[in-house]
């Protein structure tokens, strides 16, 4: 491919599928919501957790309502011993990346920036009395509903980004579904993990949670679809038509 | 929930949150794109590239021939299967290759010089050790002539020509790809080109068009105040009209347009980043290069290069370069009216054509 | 206004800066992808040649300099019109008697200068050897690399064109098997060039010279006041001086040139400093000038001039924007508003600042070579380390001290090759 050609049926032909994309993903939400709440209720029971789940609704004008369901675990304002666990943990990611042979260099900086992020969190729970701004409830809630947001800008940010390449119409479907399918399954499961642990290890973990391990999970999985569907071959590839072995 | 549970539902979680990562992580450990980009060292500019190409080939592959192969016409196939046939004696066999519609669907190496009668389409490449002279709407998709190649009317090149000896355009000719020869390339009215180099590429049959002989009774051109010197050259920040008969001594830029007048003389490079325009007689010494269009008039002359971003029209006998000091005229769209002559190469991206 | 708002303003402005470099590379790949394709000078293959001298700066390079010799001697260029000047500046290991072979064996051909005093530096090598040329053209090429036989006449070609001052080819890993290091450097240089660079020259913006697989015309580097010898990264300081006089800057994409790109890390967090630190020094000494914006630039040029030079400063830029968030987070600041979260995906995709995924995407789909695309999620990890290395450097007292206020050494990366027998190409 040296360059395409922009003519407006490719034009149209992006804006129309990012566009059908996002209504399909923000009509299914309500659905998509139900699903949520019946996964977490069922997570939730299974795990011996005897708690409910609640509902934080959306709405797009008076078109569409959405609920957004979120575990009602309480995070706790962290103990002398959460403080100490957590402060050990952060201690052996640091001392885990220093230990990283220099070809992990990269995996060094994370554990570093993760043991940053936390330290930070050990510093102020160390000094701060409650309430916390964010109870747990409401950080969930506000997870889960950044990830239906997210959903819906799937379809949008591949117009630019993927469907402007001349993929067949089945394989740029294909990657919208993919991405949009794996973020549904993987939202609730994070949202829930997110709140056992927390629930689990106090609030001293949320900030790391959020910062490290919130939207930039979403990004990093819609990075690797996309990298692994830019991959796939399309007809804009130079074809050699000639007789190359005599040119 | 049991911390065994916990464990298990951030594994299942972190697992499925990697999983679009597993064909990063199986590129990585089993590479399959891992070669250096191939592009290093090619080279578009190299006119006969694939002439030179084909010739190694198809030398090489008739040395491989059982002895059978190379006297008299034969039908057979090269060493790597494609089929080709070899015209000695008769160019009459040709016929015998050739499937219902008139095509030729073998490599066709022609031992003797061969008039063709025309409506022939060869669908793979024509060696012509000797003069070869094409009849009227003939199709080829490559051409390699030792001796001189004579298309006829409205012929079509596909991929590329290439002769020892001059090459003769029809008119009403469709030369894709490259068209090169080591001496002429003569074109009829109303051919289009893409890319072409030879010592001399006229319109007609016309001798190569001269430089101009120098005058000395030449005004020296005056620069206007907003005139600026930066390094060799003088910048002007606005349109400029070059009278006639004026010289410019050294490089001039223009930041707008400039129109040469009669005879005037740029003893230097010109470049505008708006449209030139020469006027008859009109010489540049050294490079012309414009941002837009040039349209230079009769019996103008450049030694070249000609730049262009958009169309450059080469007028009546205007002359660029010199076949003893060759030069490239590269622009969008090339047009070649009668008598105009370059020494070297044209290059053009979106095709080129002479006057009707 | 209360500390919360004040902080969440700064955030803002950070958010933005984040954003502009997005659309940056929006405009850059669309650009490339749907634009029209802008190289003007590549297939002047047949001309009246000017006459080039290729410099190659070298200190302690004995591994690689004889391939890079052999090499330029191989260039199909008229012989009679380009010579090579292996610059010899204080090798202490076997460069200087490769070099003086090569001169024997190639009078005329082959010109070594050997610098045994004066500024280290290849700025100040460059600047003391150009001195000594009459030649019209001047090539530069570091000791690693292996230009082929046209790249040359590609290089000299634009020079016809009498108002460019400079021009830039494009460099092509050779070693990217080495490690995932390699691999990233080879989807970030294939944006880089594939993208940025071919995007600014399609727009007319600010191609820049990139110090190696490029050169300069005489007249133009003796108008713009010769090399910096204090400067860190001549090439931008080059550029910048060139535009602001009124110099075009070329890039040309199809004049490609193989390289060796660090295979570890500590090299490539060394290589990336000095980058860092270099175009920081031009971005305090050219920024003020680009926004008085001379009357021949227009304002594309100027903005893209100023984001450019801005490069490198986004990385620390972009830390502060982290503390911010943080400071915020732990302020009770409302996640609803947005805020936080919109920041951690602007700042995540343009992390490092050095090529989106769209854009490296791009370029490695325009390079035709697709399978290596897959990387992309890796190459987070490799912002990651720019961005704490860059901003280590950019915040280092040397990225803003005045050029001469510290004499700049020879800032060499770590070869890879073997002894001469593996120089080939």
């Amino acid at each position: 491919m040296v360059q395409l050609e922009w003519t407006g049926r490719r034009a149209i032909r992006a804006v129309f599928l990012s566009l059908l994309g996002f209504l399909t993903v923000v009509s299914g939400l309500p659905v998509l919501g139900r699903t949520w709440g019946r996964l977490e209720t069922w997570v939730l029971g299974q795990s011996g957790v005897s708690v409910g789940i609640d509902w934080h609704s959306i709405g797009i004008g008076s078109v569409l309502q959405i609920r957004v369901p979120y575990p009602l675990l309480e995070g706790p304002w962290p103990s002398t011993s959460h403080w100490l666990i957590v402060g050990g943990g952060t201690a052996a990611l640091l001392l885990a990346s220093f230990l990283l042979p220099m070809r992990f260099l990269p995996a060094r900086y994370f554990l570093r920036f993760v043991a940053a992020v936390q330290s930070v969190a050990l510093v102020y729970f160390a000094f701060a009395t409650p309430p916390f701004p964010y109870p747990l409830p409401g950080y969930i809630g506000g997870l889960m509903t950044v990830g239906m947001a997210i959903l819906a800008l799937v379809p949008i940010a591949l117009g630019f980004g993927f469907y402007i390449f001349d993929h067949s119409l089945p394989r740029q479907i294909l990657l919208t579904v993919m991405i949009v399918g794996h973020l549904a399954i993987l939202l609730p499961l994070q949202g829930l993990v997110h709140a056992i642990l927390i629930n689990r290890f106090s609030l001293l973990v949320q900030p790391t949670l959020f910062f490290v391990f919130g939207v930039l999970v979403e990004v990093l999985v819609f990075v690797g679809f996309y990298g692994w569907a830019m991959s796939w071959g399309g007809s804009e590839i130079p074809q050699d038509v000639g007789t190359g072995a005599r040119l | 929930m049991s911390t065994l549970l916990l464990v298990a539902l951030v594994l299942l979680t972190m697992s499925w949150a990697a999983l679009p990562l597993l064909p990063a992580i199986r590129e990585l450990y089993n590479p399959t794109d891992v070669e250096p980009l191939r592009m290093v060292g090619r080279d578009n500019a190299d006119i006969s590239r694939f002439a030179r190409g084909f010739r190694e080939y198809i030398e090489a592959s008739l040395r491989r021939l059982p002895p059978g192969a190379v006297r008299g016409d034969y039908f057979g196939r090269l060493p790597d299967g494609t089929h080709f046939v070899r015209v000695a004696q008769l160019p009459s066999v040709l016929a015998k290759g050739a499937v219902p519609d008139g095509s030729h669907d073998r490599v066709v190496v022609l031992e003797q010089a061969v008039t063709l009668t025309g409506d022939e389409r060869f669908r793979l490449e024509v060696f012509a050790r000797k003069d070869l002279t094409g009849g009227r709407g003939a199709e080829y998709r490559a051409i390699l002539g030792d001796g001189d190649v004579k298309l006829g009317p409205q012929s079509v090149i596909w991929r590329w020509i290439h002769a020892r000896g001059t090459v003769q355009v029809g008119d009403a000719s469709a030369l894709f790809g490259r068209t090169s020869s080591d001496t002429r390339i003569s074109l009829g009215k109303d051919v289009g080109f893409e890319r072409m180099g030879a010592p001399r590429i006229v319109v007609g049959d016309a001798p190569f068009p001269t430089s101009r002989v120098d005058h000395q009774d030449y005004t020296p051109f005056e620069a206007p105040e907003s005139a600026e010197q930066h390094g060799d050259h003088l910048r002007i920040p606005a349109d400029v009209e070059i009278g006639e008969g004026v010289v410019v001594e050294g490089h001039l830029v223009i930041a707008g347009k400039v129109h040469l007048g009669r005879g005037a003389r740029v003893r230097g490079s010109l470049k505008a980043h708006g449209d030139v325009s020469l006027g008859p007689g009109a010489v540049v010494t050294g490079a012309l290069v414009s941002g837009g269009s040039i349209v230079s008039g009769e019996g103008a002359w450049v030694k070249g290069p000609i730049i262009a971003e958009q169309q450059i029209t080469l007028g009546p006998r205007v002359g660029v370069g010199h076949p003893d000091n060759q030069t490239t005229v590269s622009g969008r769209s090339v047009v070649l009216s009668p008598g105009a002559g370059v020494a070297g190469h044209i290059i053009t991206i979106e095709g080129g054509h002479t006057t009707p | 206004m209360t500390l919360a708002d004040g902080l969440a303003l700064a955030l803002w402005v950070v958010v933005a800066v984040l954003i502009t470099y997005t659309i940056r590379h929006y405009v850059f790949t669309l650009n490339r992808v749907f634009g029209r394709f802008r190289q003007p000078y590549v297939d002047i293959g047949i001309a009246d040649w000017p006459t080039v001298a290729v410099f190659v700066p070298a200190h302690n390079e004995e591994k690689v300099i004889g391939g890079m010799l052999e090499a330029l001697l191989a260039a199909d260029y008229p012989a009679e019109r380009f010579h090579i000047v292996p610059i010899d500046d204080r090798s202490t290991d076997g460069t200087g008697g490769i070099v003086e072979r090569y001169a024997r064996e190639h009078p005329g051909r082959v010109r070594p200068y050997v610098r045994t005093e004066g500024k280290p530096g290849k700025a100040a090598a460059l600047r003391d050897a150009t001195s000594r040329s009459e030649a019209e053209i001047f090539l530069v090429f570091d000791a690693d690399y292996l230009p082929g036989p046209n790249l040359l006449r590609q290089l000299v070609a634009p020079f016809f064109d009498p108002e460019v001052g400079a021009v830039m080819g494009r460099v092509i890993p050779h070693n990217l098997n080495r490690s995932l290091l390699t691999r990233l450097l080879d989807l970030e240089r294939a944006g880089g060039y594939q993208v940025d660079q071919q995007a600014r020259m399609n727009l007319r913006l600010i191609p820049q010279y990139g110090g190696t697989v490029g050169g300069v015309r005489r007249s133009a580097l003796l108008d713009v006041g010769d090399w910096d010898e204090d400067s860190l990264t001549e090439d931008t300081d080059m550029t910048f001086r060139m535009v602001l006089r009124g110099w075009e800057v070329v890039y040309q994409n199809r004049s490609e040139c193989y390289e060796e790109v660090p295979e570890n890390w500590p090299t490539r967090i060394r290589q990336i400093q000095r980058w860092a630190r270099g175009h920081n020094q031009c971005l305090r000494r050219y920024a003020w000038t680009l926004l008085k914006s001379p009357r021949h630039l227009r304002f594309a040029q100027v903005i893209d001039g100023l984001l450019l030079l801005g490069v490198f400063a986004v990385a620390p830029v972009l830390l502060v924007g982290w503390a911010l968030a943080t400071a915020l987070y732990f302020m009770g600041y409302p996640i609803e508003q947005g805020l936080l979260i919109l920041f951690a995906v602007a700042s995540y995709s343009t992390l490092g600042n050095f090529a989106a995924f769209f854009e490296v995407g791009t370029a490695a789909r325009l390079d035709g070579s697709r399978n290596r695309i897959r990387l992309l999620p890796f190459l987070s990890f490799g912002f990651l380390v720019n961005l704490l290395a860059v901003s280590r450097a950019t915040l280092s007292r040397r990225s803003w001290r005045a050029p001469g206020a510290h004499g700049p050494d020879w800032q060499k990366t770590e070869r890879y090759r073997g002894g001469n027998g593996e120089n080939g190409r």
